[in-house]
């Protein structure tokens, strides 16, 4: 009988004022609506983002950053409207947490800079499991790019790793924006087939 | 390019690529969601392409794709540089004055037709107040829905269904206007509620300052609500007289609770069950009928059937799916 999502709102010293009563109970509605989204994305989404997190991290750490992904979701603040964009947001948040996470495990062990996205034989400090743990997945994504026709490529990168709006890359590089979705796809298609061959 | 539609993986490629590129909107979302659900293999292909995205995005430092992002910053730099050919070198202030004029045009259209629309939706039994961007705030009560869409001329607010109260910042170049069926209440800078009472039936009761309440199909002038008034439209387009508002009842939601002075049982159970997801129902006219009055926290169904049970000699039966109340015996 008490699934009701009431909140409890202090009670109003002057019930006279309308404007009063909205003012002090602005806050914890709004939060408590978002929390309760936030619970839901990350119900559906928990056992995707588990998968991601251990291609990089060994399964209990990964067990570690998915509730860390939560609570970022939770401490974002503003309710993200279209699920397509709350789960982009998710997946962003996680892989931001790989590189702190491996970040750490640098500094920890090791005076040595190691980035986790170097070729650099010094990473033989690290655990045996942890030096194979996504290091293939990402060595064939970087094949891939080096390897898509120049103008998908120059579409990806500079959605990838400049943030520019389709309608900004569709100026960049003359073409129409339908086009640049149709590369854009056309990209993560030969990436997408290129991770699914790697178990 | 027509085999885009006939292998999974594409129409994976094509969703995610659609999600960027910020034209996804709600209906897009719920096609996307269907895709996703219909096939075990699609939502697989759908996370390699997550994978594939983020993965990228921890090899930004690598060498060979720091050698790739320089050359794509020399397009950019490129596309961006002002490009002016000889013959229209002979005529720069002309130029100057067109490119004023388009430039200056252009901005004043983007500006004024800039929109911003959010939705905003409450369940069963849930409240919230949200604040707007202007710091005027909608507080909305039980199964209520609404969409605000701001812009620079004006502030509008549709209304699909419950009841909400808005307190209404003061701009007089933006007026504030809230549509539900087919009728809109306006107003510059006030606090007024509109509740869709029965699917046909506005009323729209106005807690300060003046409100214009119009039915789309009534001619002649929109009818001036005070403070304290409260006015109701039909969707047939028929506008009640101005009469007193029910302010004590407006006041009472927003404080969790419910106040019935002297009322059916019927009117007040048909008031509690707008927050209940099990539904109270009445088993005959006879306790429909009987009038109760007092005070019931909103949520706290168990109190009210208590009260119900103690004083006015009501049985409750829980069911499955409702509420019964009958007659003591």
């Amino acid at each position: 009988m008490t699934d009701l999502q009431l909140q409890q709102t202090p009670p109003n010293d002057d019930p006279g004022s309308g404007t009063e009563s909205l003012q002090t109970s602005r806050c914890d509605p709004v939060a408590q609506s978002q929390a309760a989204y936030a619970t839901l994305l990350f119900n559906r989404y928990r056992a995707s983002l588990h998968r991601y997190l251990a291609r990089f991290v060994p399964a209990d750490e990964a067990d570690e950053l998915v509730q860390e992904t939560y609570f970022r979701l939770l401490r974002h603040g503003e309710t993200v409207q279209l699920e397509a964009l709350a789960r982009a947001f998710l997946f962003r948040t996680a892989t931001n947490l790989v590189r702190d996470h491996h970040r750490r495990k640098q500094v920890r062990r090791s005076d040595l800079h190691v980035p986790l996205d170097d070729h650099d034989p010094g990473e033989e400090h690290l655990g045996p499991e942890e030096q194979l743990l996504g290091r293939q997945l990402l060595d064939i994504v970087e094949e891939t790019i080096a390897g898509m026709p120049a103008e998908t490529r120059s579409v990806f990168l500079m959605s990838r790793f400049r943030d520019m709006s389709y309608p900004e890359i569709a100026h960049a590089l003359n073409l129409s924006a339908r086009t640049v979705t149709r590369k854009m796809a056309e990209a993560m298609e030969m990436l997408g087939t290129a991770v699914g061959g790697i178990p | 390019m027509r085999r885009w539609w006939f292998n999974r993986g594409v129409a994976a490629a094509e969703w995610f690529a659609r999600i960027r590129s910020g034209s996804f909107d709600l209906g897009a979302n719920t096609r996307w969601q269907s895709w996703l659900k219909r096939d075990s293999s699609n939502s697989a292909s759908f996370e390699r392409m997550e994978t594939a995205w983020e993965s990228a995005g921890l090899i930004g430092e690598r060498p060979a794709i720091q050698g790739l992002l320089r050359e794509v910053d020399r397009l950019v730099a490129r596309s961006s540089a002002p490009r002016i050919s000889r013959n229209w070198r002979m005529y720069p202030v002309a130029i100057g004055l067109a490119a004023i004029l388009i430039i200056t045009t252009s901005a004043y259209l983007q500006w004024v037709s800039q929109a911003t629309s959010t939705s905003y939706v409450t369940a069963i039994g849930e409240q919230r107040v949200v604040m707007l961007e202007d710091q005027s705030s909608v507080s909305l009560n039980t199964a209520t829905s609404i969409r605000v869409v701001y812009s620079r001329r004006s502030r509008s607010v549709e209304m699909l269904a419950g009841e909400a109260v808005f307190s209404v910042v003061h701009d007089e170049a933006r007026p504030f206007s809230v549509r539900a069926l087919a009728g809109s209440s306006t107003a510059v800078g006030t606090q007024y509620a509109v509740r869709i009472a029965n699917p046909d039936s506005i009323v729209v009761s106005v807690l300060e300052g003046v409100v214009a309440v119009k039915a789309d199909s009534t001619p002649g002038p929109a009818a001036r609500v005070l403070a304290g008034q409260a006015v109701s439209y039909e969707k047939s387009g028929a506008v009640s007289p101005v009469r007193p508002a029910d302010l004590e009842q407006i006041r009472a939601w927003q404080e969790q609770r419910l106040v019935f002075t002297d009322v059916p049982l019927r009117d007040a159970v048909a008031e509690f069950n707008r927050y209940l997801r099990t539904p109270v129902v009445l088993a005959g006219a006879d306790i429909a009928n009987r009038r109760i009055s007092g005070v019931y926290r909103i949520g706290h169904e168990d109190a009210f059937l208590n009260a119900l049970q103690q004083l006015y000699q009501v049985q409750v039966i829980r069911g499955e799916g409702q509420i019964l109340l009958q007659p003591a015996p």
